[in-house]
């Protein structure tokens, strides 16, 4: 390949064209580096040059993502590149969007290689770490030159074709990829060997980290539950009949609620369970088996409870994600926050 | 439940099943929602119990 052709994507900012005000920047070009772009020349050395500079305020690209694209990417192109590097975008979410754009792009339209680099909780790595390489950075651009550094040893490797080990020692974002590989020892020594190791007391390396559950400090219980507000949530799958929002029975994209004012029980006429990890033939003959809508009605004219909120809510738990999980319980939460919710009973399958 | 005592709720009470875990359709119709009501008040008492670890109960008799 000779010395690699650079082309350096930059924000407004890092361009330094300006701040916020400049954000609506249109797509331009300058040869040769600008900003950081010089540190990246720097970081080349001989093995690269940055032959050219595109930028765009984050706000034109985020507002006229298509054709900014399409203009950014006619606009690399021109250089004819062998890499294009993006960033770093550290912790902007703008300008880590414009950069996976970007980066995307490229690997699609033009013979480039693209990489880019930000800070892992930037929301743009979940949407392109599967697509696109993705080297972690600090929280700022304090953290410039390292990222610089990692940037420029990664984009060489995939400008000269280099076929990349792991993430971990490669130095960019796990993508989500699985690829099978062939290890001389079988499993079992592995895992022998293994045990062995933590029983020595020495360093050993799990093959697959184990998910991590985060503790929640118990609430204080309720004070009276006689004026408390209580909602039903349920994992199980309970939806009207034929489903009308459609929610999927297994790897569920959202979480729904549902009207239960003046209903004192479920019956298998009008609702249903369409959670595709059990078996549903008890709960859609009678769905208070999984969402006790009946007793609680019950409860709740006897005086025990205040009041059952007027919505229940719901998701089908088959196959989620603890992410997907998590996140879903923390806008039910501010759902049920607002609605002035004193407490919870969740049905689960 | 060791699923679930492992995902880390505060307050747990053990359900009948995975397919009905507020039923039994073993019981007639009348004695199954008594059941139900009992599960449901034993959660509503679990809501008015102070506790600083996480709690698991079961009915004695499912």
């Amino acid at each position: 390949m000779g010395k690699a052709r650079v082309v350096h994507y930059l924000n407004q900012f890092f361009a330094g064209v300006g701040g916020e005000d400049q954000a609506e920047q249109p797509p331009a070009a300058q040869d040769g580096p600008l900003g950081p772009g010089r540190l990246l020349a720097r970081a080349l050395g001989d093995a690269g040059e940055v032959v050219g500079t595109v930028y765009c305020g984050d706000d034109y690209v985020n507002e006229h993502p298509d054709e900014a694209t399409a203009a950014i990417v006619a606009l690399i192109g021109r250089y004819e590149p062998d890499l294009v590097i993006a960033g770093p975008a550290f912790n902007a979410g703008r300008y880590g969007l414009a950069c996976g754009r970007v980066c995307a792009a490229v690997q699609e339209t033009l013979s480039a290689a693209a990489v880019t680099a930000m800070y892992p909780e930037n929301p743009a790595v979940e949407l392109y770490r599967a697509r696109i390489y993705v080297v972690p950075t600090g929280i700022s651009a304090a953290q410039m030159a390292p990222a610089i550094e990692r940037l420029a040893a990664l984009g060489l490797k995939l400008a000269r074709g280099e076929k990349l080990g792991r993430p971990a020692g490669e130095g960019y974002l796990p993508r989500g990829l699985r690829f099978s590989e062939l290890d001389e020892r079988p499993a079992a020594a592995r895992a022998v060997e293994m045990l062995l190791r933590r029983l020595r007391g020495e360093p050993f390396e799990t093959e697959w980290p184990l998910p991590v559950y985060d503790r929640v400090a118990p609430p204080p219980p309720i004070a009276d539950l006689s004026t408390a507000r209580v909602a039903l949530v349920t994992s199980g799958g309970i939806v009207p009949k034929n489903n009308p929002d459609r929610i999927e029975s297994t790897f569920a994209t959202k979480w729904l609620k549902y009207n239960v004012a003046g209903v004192t029980d479920l019956t298998p006429q009008e609702w249903q369970s369409v959670h595709g990890g059990y078996d549903t033939t008890n709960a859609n003959a009678d769905p208070d088996r999984v969402l006790p809508i009946d007793v609680i009605r019950e409860f709740e004219r006897e005086g025990v409870i205040g009041s059952l909120h007027d919505e229940y809510l719901m998701t089908v738990g088959s196959g989620m994600s603890t992410d997907d999980a998590r996140r879903f319980a923390h806008e039910m939460a501010d759902e049920l926050r607002s609605a002035e919710v004193d407490a919870v009973i969740f049905t689960a399958t | 439940m060791p699923l679930a005592q492992s995902i880390g709720p505060n307050r747990i009470i053990a359900g009948q099943a995975v397919t009905h875990p507020l039923g039994n359709p073993a019981l007639s119709p009348a004695a199954e929602k008594e059941f139900r009501r009992r599960l449901v008040r034993k959660a509503l008492d679990l809501l008015q119990t102070p506790t600083d670890q996480q709690v698991v109960v079961r009915l004695e008799d499912r």
